[in-house]
């Protein structure tokens, strides 16, 4: 295989990854780490760095839209960041001195909880108005764009939703996802914030989590600059026509194939994690 | 919150950092692949069958280095350096978001950026010990 066709398969796995993460709104990572294991044979701990850069230029190239749209509350971002951020820090560091089999383990784990939160995802339709103490002092409420104005929203449990942020940070820099669909649960189930604000608010702290485990991989020296190119560049372009495509299609009834699909995959990395590659 | 007029400007100009340095980004991710593409195709596939067979994904980053290389022209020293612009975007974005809260004289708010950008640089220390 020469030079072009091998970047033109990365290219293609990784627009594929990109894509179909984000139609389904699990977002690229929790595919491509695998698709670059099962099927290039690349090593775990090198997977999950690459994975890391893409998710970062995906999460640039998506969030930028929302915050323009004020989707996105940039308080209630930067105020949980801090949770994130730390706990990437210390995946990110853990999976430096943590076996392959167990990121393989623990990545085929992630799989099935995105799969089961795939199954159960639902939208709330009520909004909470009213802040509690701590949301009141941070200034956290807001409000988002609908048809007939700004619809006024409040926020609640700040410190919990910091504690689910952290795990999926944590999630993050080991596993090299964007653990979005911690994110979303923590806002949307935990701090009551709408559904759409919780998936935008998610987007835009998933560049910053990703990009402090990215840093860790990078200077560790564990990204390797020939698969991280071509991979970013893909999965970013597949996330992008696949959000377009989010907005066109009724991807209800092509969910639970999906699901499946997931399943499979993650018991194809247990089993890889439990026989040693 | 949007009343506010500090959140207002990270409104309008945390997308445009954004865009623009994911454009860059890229921008240097095309090139690198190219130029690798037209100087040295073989170290390119070598490189990936090494990684298969458990070689070294990189190698560490010596500023001063990249920067020569980059300079010169060096196809892999592109793709380096656009993902380094890459993972810089979001560092970016929380240091512009310090600057405006301190600005606007919230400081609860600059701290909490602050401690963001603090724990990023200590991403860096940790990458090099471990």
């Amino acid at each position: 295989m020469d030079m072009l066709e091998l970047v033109l398969l990365l290219l293609s796995v990784s627009v594929i990854a990109g894509f179909v993460g984000a139609v389904f709104g699990i977002g690229g990572g929790v595919l491509i780490v695998p698709a670059l294991t099962l099927l290039l044979r690349i090593p775990v701990r090198v997977a999950i760095g690459v994975s890391l850069i893409s998710v970062v230029a995906t999460s640039a190239g998506a969030s930028a839209a929302f915050v323009r749209d004020h989707w996105t509350n940039l308080r209630i971002a930067m105020a949980l960041e801090v949770a994130t951020v730390s706990g990437a820090l210390v995946g990110a560091a853990l999976a430096g001195v943590v076996s392959p089999r167990v990121l393989e383990g623990l990545f085929a784990l992630a799989m099935l909880v995105s799969a089961v939160e795939m199954l159960r995802r639902h939208e709330r339709h009520e909004t909470q108005r009213q802040c509690d103490r701590v949301a009141r002092f941070l200034r956290l409420g807001s409000s988002y764009p609908s048809e007939s104005g700004p619809v006024a929203y409040g926020v609640r449990r700040v410190p919990l939703g910091a504690v689910l942020m952290s795990v999926a940070g944590l999630a993050s820099g080991m596993l090299g996802i964007g653990a979005g669909v911690l994110k979303v649960t923590a806002m949307d189930s935990v701090m009551g914030l709408p559904f759409k604000v919780s998936s935008a608010t998610s987007n835009f702290m998933i560049g910053v989590t990703a990009g402090a485990g990215a840093l860790v991989y990078l200077a560790r020296g564990d990204v390797s600059p020939i698969l991280a190119g071509p991979v970013a560049l893909g999965v970013a372009g597949g996330a992008l026509a696949g959000s377009h495509m989010l907005v066109r299609a009724n991807v209800r009834l092509l969910r639970p194939a999906f699901v499946v699909l997931l399943l499979f995959v993650a018991v194809e990395m247990a089993w890889r994690g439990l026989r040693g590659g | 919150m949007r009343a506010d007029s500090g959140d207002s400007v990270l409104y309008v100009w945390t997308p445009r950092i954004l865009r623009t340095a994911l454009a860059c980004g890229a921008a240097l991710l095309v090139t690198g692949l190219c130029v690798m593409g037209a100087t040295d195709p073989g170290s390119y596939v070598a490189e990936y069958r090494a990684l298969q067979h458990g070689g070294p994904a990189a190698h560490a980053i010596h500023v001063g280095q990249l920067v020569h290389q980059v300079a010169h022209g060096r196809g892999r020293a592109l793709l380096v350096a656009g993902l380094l612009v890459l993972t810089l975007v979001p560092i970016g974005r929380v240091a512009f978001a310090v600057v405006v809260f301190a600005l606007e004289h919230d400081w609860v708010f600059a701290g909490l950026t602050s401690l963001v950008l603090a724990l990023l640089c200590v991403g860096v220390l940790l990458g090099q010990i471990g």
